[in-house]
């Protein structure tokens, strides 16, 4: 059962996510800044990070920087990113998901499993 | 108190030293007169009368020898003599005129005394008068003889000093005749030099102010050739009037707008009852029947060291315009810093319900497909889907990339029908489509813009409809589609009393719009031009039969 990071200062938002991925089988937690979601990634090795772009508190840019500093075995397998109005204008790492708000939660959920499978099939 | 007079202290002093030097002067040259006239009177007093007593004194002596040596001799002669000497004692003693010569008061006594014997002696012998007896006119002579001996050191005594007086006083008439006019003249030379010195000064500050005055009209001169340069160079008309109400200049903006009406222009300008704090309204004469009204506003200035009144006159359609040009600058402002927090704002609900309708969805999978919920579910999630795409083409609408597809034109205009079908309907607005193609024309280009841009039309429609509160009933929008000669022609009529005449030319600029003071932005015909401009096609607004007529051209695709 993969294990999922939803952070969003937007509360709907977040937990109509964790619903949803919860629905689809996923272990979720919440966390509604950045400073939340960096102690529970501390405590807790997550396959997906969905975080939303910008938040109070600390974008999720650098959300994303703070995890991607983390050693591999401890950072979520698969990173993604949800921008708003304007695309990030930050140099993020290839490998991070980029959506764009609003978006269809089930082709989400679909890009997540495949991410997540590659990194699987390349950790073998 | 001479600063309230407008003079200089110094000057005043110098007024006041000449005065009194003149005034000195005078004073000192009639004393000098005065005493010159006072010492040639002490001498002559002095030397008259001691010499006529010494005369006398001689006379008598004379007639006394005679007398004594036995020749003929009268009494009264020698009485008549001796009684003239004495009053030559008399006046040299006592009278007044003897009184201002200083050295007789030595002798005063001396005289007096010498007066008084011969009156005795006159008093023994007086019965002699007029007798010629040898003896009594002896004794008389004898006695007389006596008494001129007593007196004659006395008056060789006076003599002498008359004599040493008069010396000194020669002495001082001299000095004071080589002196006295010395004091004066340099007194006056001095009164002169102050003169002199006063009009010299005078002269150069008088110079000074003149230079002052020469440099202050020199520099105002350059300051109004600015001043002129300046308002020449403005491009509002500015006309200058002098007092007597005559056009004494005009910039090139006001000589190129009323050239031909300068008469009329002088004459409405010279009448126009305007202050500084007030503008006024005129109209002008533009040719071919046309008038132009422009917004007057008056100043009052010096124009040529003459008053003169200056009005600034502003166009007032130009001034319209410029409002409109400016506000609109600042809605493009405010757009651009909103647009992207708009946009995020909105993305940030329409996220959490699409997630929701997802969530919700999975909720009620139990429910049969046929349950209402499910349309509902349907249509919030098209509506949704719908509103993204709004905000994604308001996102969009600066960037010249669109998605390009082949789309039915004919499914657009239904579709942008539906969705302003609800506000018509609320507005009783009578809407009719009339497609006169013979089948579906396919355009190149982005359906979601040409529905955006189709939708702003109708909506348009509807707003003019309740800003001149047409009546309900004859409310009516109709749409006809024709196609030919490779083109598509997309027709929205209404008959909401048209657009603005004064508008006409920039309806389809960004920020332009009648409905200023209804909150409307402008937006929506500028979008649409880019929209059909994007797709190769045209757009145009013309008034037509009581309403507006937009008609949106595009070419036909052969894909």
């Amino acid at each position: 059962m993969p294990s999922a990071l939803i952070c969003d200062d937007e509360k709907g938002i977040a937990d109509e996510l964790a619903e949803f991925f919860d629905a689809k089988g996923v272990d979720v937690a919440c966390a509604y800044c950045g400073g939340e979601a960096r102690e529970l990634i501390a405590a807790q090795r997550f396959d997906y990070l969905v975080t939303d772009g910008a938040m109070p508190g600390g974008s999720g840019e650098e959300l994303v920087a703070f995890v991607l500093a983390l050693p591999e075995d401890q950072r979520p397998r698969v990173i993604c990113l949800m921008t708003g109005a304007a695309d990030t204008q930050a140099e993020l790492d290839p490998t991070v998901l980029k959506v764009r708000k609003p978006f269809d939660p089930e082709l989400l959920h679909d890009s997540l499993l495949c991410l997540l499978n590659e990194k699987c099939r390349e950790s073998r | 108190m001479w600063n309230r007079l407008g003079i200089l202290p110094w000057y005043a002093l110098l007024v006041t030293l000449v005065l009194t030097l003149f005034s000195s002067t005078i004073v000192l040259y009639v004393n000098s007169d005065v005493y010159r006239l006072h010492l040639s009177k002490t001498v002559r007093v002095s030397s008259w009368t001691i010499f006529q007593t010494q005369l006398e004194f001689v006379k008598l002596s004379g007639l006394l020898a005679s007398c004594r040596s036995g020749g003929s001799c009268s009494g009264s002669e020698l009485l008549v003599r001796a009684e003239i000497l004495a009053s030559r004692l008399d006046v040299l003693a006592n009278s007044d005129e003897a009184a201002i010569v200083p050295y007789i008061d030595s002798y005063r006594a001396d005289l007096n005394a010498a007066l008084q014997r011969l009156i005795a002696v006159f008093g023994r012998h007086d019965q002699l008068v007029g007798g010629a007896a040898d003896g009594p006119v002896r004794a008389l002579a004898d006695a007389l003889h006596a008494e001129l001996v007593k007196l004659q050191h006395l008056l060789q005594d006076m003599l002498r000093d008359s004599t040493i007086y008069n010396e000194s006083i020669e002495q001082r008439e001299n000095a004071l005749r080589l002196s006295s006019p010395t004091i004066p003249f340099i007194m006056l030379g001095l009164s002169g030099l102050a003169l002199v010195v006063m009009l010299f000064t005078q002269l150069k500050d008088r110079e000074r102010t003149l230079r002052q005055v020469a440099s202050l009209r020199a520099e105002e001169l350059r300051q109004q050739e600015d001043t002129a340069a300046l308002i020449d160079g403005l491009p509002t008309p500015v006309c200058v009037l002098d007092n007597a109400d005559q056009i004494v200049f005009l910039n090139a903006a006001a000589k190129a707008a009323f050239n031909s009406v300068l008469d009329e222009l002088g004459s409405k300008l010279a009448h126009l009852d305007a202050d500084a704090q007030t503008t006024r309204v005129i109209s002008l004469p533009v040719g071919e029947g046309q008038s132009r009204t422009y917004r007057c506003r008056l100043t009052r200035l010096t124009w040529s060291g003459r008053n003169a009144s200056v009005f600034v006159l502003q166009d007032t359609a130009v001034e319209g315009n410029a409002q409109l040009a400016a506000m609109g600058i600042g809605k493009m402002v405010l757009l651009g810093e909103l647009s992207s927090a708009i946009v995020h704002e909105l993305n940030q609900p329409l996220t959490t319900i699409t997630v929701a309708v997802r969530n919700l969805g999975a909720a009620l999978k139990d429910l049969p497909p046929e349950a209402p919920a499910w349309s509902k579910l349907e249509r919030i999630q098209g509506q949704v889907e719908r509103i993204s795409r709004i905000v994604t083409n308001v996102r969009k609408l600066s960037s010249p990339i669109e998605p390009i597809e082949t789309f039915v034109l004919q499914a657009v205009v239904e579709a942008a029908l539906q969705m302003t079908g609800y506000q018509f309907e609320l507005n009783s607005i009578r809407v009719e489509l009339r497609d006169r193609t013979s089948g579906d024309v396919r355009i190149r280009g982005n359906p979601f813009l040409m529905e955006i841009c189709i939708v702003n039309l109708l909506l348009n429609a509807r707003d003019a409809f309740v800003a001149n509160m047409a009546s309900p009933d004859a409310r009516r929008v109709n749409l006809e589609l024709t196609a030919g000669s490779g083109f598509a022609t997309l027709e929205v009529m209404d008959n909401a009393g048209g657009i603005d005449p004064a508008l006409m030319d920039r309806v389809f600029e960004s920020f332009v719009t009648s409905k200023l003071r209804e909150g409307g932005m402008g937006v929506g015909l500028a979008i649409s031009r880019r929209a059909v401009q994007r797709m190769g096609g045209t757009i145009a607004a013309e008034n037509r039969d009581g309403g507006a007529c937009l008609t949106i051209r595009l070419p036909i695709s052969s894909v």
